[in-house]
């Protein structure tokens, strides 16, 4: 032992000595690298989290977005057919409206020319007869034959007839 | 062609390089090989030899570097690493992961154990590799350099003998050193102001014997005396008595193999370098101290990654009714 250098004082002192460097090591080089690795991983993991997180976040805003999106198009759809169908019914309306009218006017107008006939008619009438009196009066005054006389009266009064 | 004779020439000249510097600046003798570590001075009888000189060396660098690499993280900043604390991070997670790959349940318990073995075996083999650490010393007589001075209180008393001592030793060791002869012509020798701790029996003895209490530290620990069932196991038949007796044996065997497969690897590789140096100064020792660093790096990894294992199994339950320990011989 002697021989190798073994040495008690030189042993203990090398086994204080590692005892004192694992300490200080443990102090100054273990403790706070590990610590902050920990730290570090914790951090990471964090933003890993957070990130997820905004990611949903994101996701769900575009969701929605798009839900908003989707309701409003329905809605301007739904505005534009009942539009639509409003403006057809209004046109409808307006086209029997118009029709309505014509009818109407159509009828009335019909109703006046009848009614213009029928008094052109009885105003004709008194006035051919009035013309017929004074014709046969006339023809009468120059030759009186009863006989033709009743026989141009009737002619008259047929040729009226005819005329009506 | 003249490539060919190019390249012929250049290995030529290379060749001759080295084998003229075996005249240039060749030593005429190996130095001294000691085996035990040489005592520079003495503190009120204490012994201070030059591998611990070393090991103070490598504790004030180790301390120092950590300090400064971790001088942000302890005030509560750096997170994001940068330069040393960066490579002081990536050592310290590369050795954490290991541990924890071993074992993953107590890596916390024995971590800062196994990594400053780690890497105090490592400053201290690759800090004795630097320039100037073998060759520049001071000059001490024999009886100084011994770390077990048996003859030290007797110097005075073989003084007298100083006619005939000097003659012997100067025919013995004719070109120990540039040191010469001291007053009272005791040969000088040349003690160098550092060794490798590594190539210290004191200090590998002391790893051992640190690796092994913590060891069984651990087991008794977390198993109270049944930590000791393991080893004697007397109700499962012959077989296994035997092998709880080889265990026994296994672990004390450990601090012998673990003391000298440091000291052994890292002595051998500081005689092969001198040996290299003497034969061949220039160019020959280069691919060698390569090897030296590859050594000094894998001796401090071999020396973590055992004792890592032996906690861990320490720790491991020992099943009554299962089979064997996988017990793997260090080599």
């Amino acid at each position: 032992m002697e021989n190798l250098g073994i040495n008690v004082q030189l042993l203990i002192s090398q086994i204080i000595n590692f005892g004192l460097l694992a300490f200080l090591l443990y102090k100054f080089l273990y403790n706070p690298i590990l610590n902050a690795l920990n730290e570090r991983t914790r951090r990471i993991q964090e933003s890993i989290e957070n990130a997820e997180q905004v990611k949903q976040q994101l996701q769900r805003a575009r969701q929605d977005y798009d839900a908003q999106l989707a309701e409003a198009r329905r809605e301007a759809q739904s505005i534009i057919a009942q539009a639509t169908e409003r403006a057809k019914a209004q046109e409808q309306e307006l086209v029997a409206e118009a029709r309505e009218r014509v009818a109407r006017m159509e009828a009335e107008a019909r109703e006046r020319l009848e009614q213009e006939r029928q008094q052109l008619l009885r105003n004709l009438q008194s006035e051919i007869a009035d013309l017929v009196t004074r014709t046969a009066s006339v023809v009468v005054r120059q030759q009186l034959d009863p006989k033709v006389h009743q026989k141009l009266i009737e002619e008259s009064i047929q040729q009226l007839g005819r005329m009506n | 062609m003249s490539n060919t004779l190019k390249k012929v020439l250049i290995v030529l000249g290379v060749v001759g390089l080295m084998v003229g510097s075996r005249f240039i600046a060749g030593m005429d003798e190996i130095p001294p090989i000691s085996i035990a570590p040489e005592v520079v001075f003495r503190v009120a009888g204490y012994p201070v030899t030059n591998s611990l000189l070393l090991t103070l060396l490598a504790d004030v660098l180790l301390v120092g570097l950590a300090f400064v690499a971790t001088r942000k993280l302890r005030n509560g900043e750096g997170l994001v690493p940068r330069g040393l604390q960066n490579f002081a991070e990536m050592s310290v997670e590369g050795i954490y992961n290991l541990c924890r790959s071993v074992d993953r349940r107590n890596v916390d318990r024995f971590f800062a154990i196994a990594a400053t073995i780690f890497f105090f075996v490592l400053f201290s083999n690759w800090l004795a590799l630097l320039p100037g650490m073998g060759s520049i010393g001071v000059c001490r007589t024999h009886e100084q350099a011994l770390v077990n001075p048996v003859h030290l209180e007797e110097q005075p008393v073989e003084s007298p003998l100083e006619g005939a001592a000097p003659g012997e030793h100067t025919a013995e060791e004719h070109a120990a050193g540039p040191c010469g002869v001291d007053d009272e012509g005791h040969e000088l020798v040349l003690v160098p102001l550092f060794r490798s701790p590594s190539a210290d029996l004191n200090m590998t003895l002391a790893l051992a014997l640190i690796s092994f209490f913590v060891t069984e530290y651990f087991g008794f620990k977390a198993f109270g005396l049944g930590y000791l069932g393991k080893f004697f196991n007397f109700k499962e038949g012959p077989i296994m008595a035997g092998v709880g007796i080889l265990e026994l044996i296994s672990e004390f065997v450990r601090i012998i193999a673990f003391t000298f497969r440091l000291f052994g690897n890292i002595f051998a590789g500081e005689v092969v370098l001198l040996v290299m140096a003497f034969l061949l100064p220039w160019l020959l020792p280069l691919p060698f101290y390569g090897f030296e660093v590859f050594v000094g790096f894998i001796q401090a990894f071999i020396f973590m990654i055992l004792t890592v294992a032996f906690i861990a199994m320490a720790l491991t339950p020992h099943h009554p009714h299962g089979e064997v320990h996988e017990h793997p011989t260090p080599s």
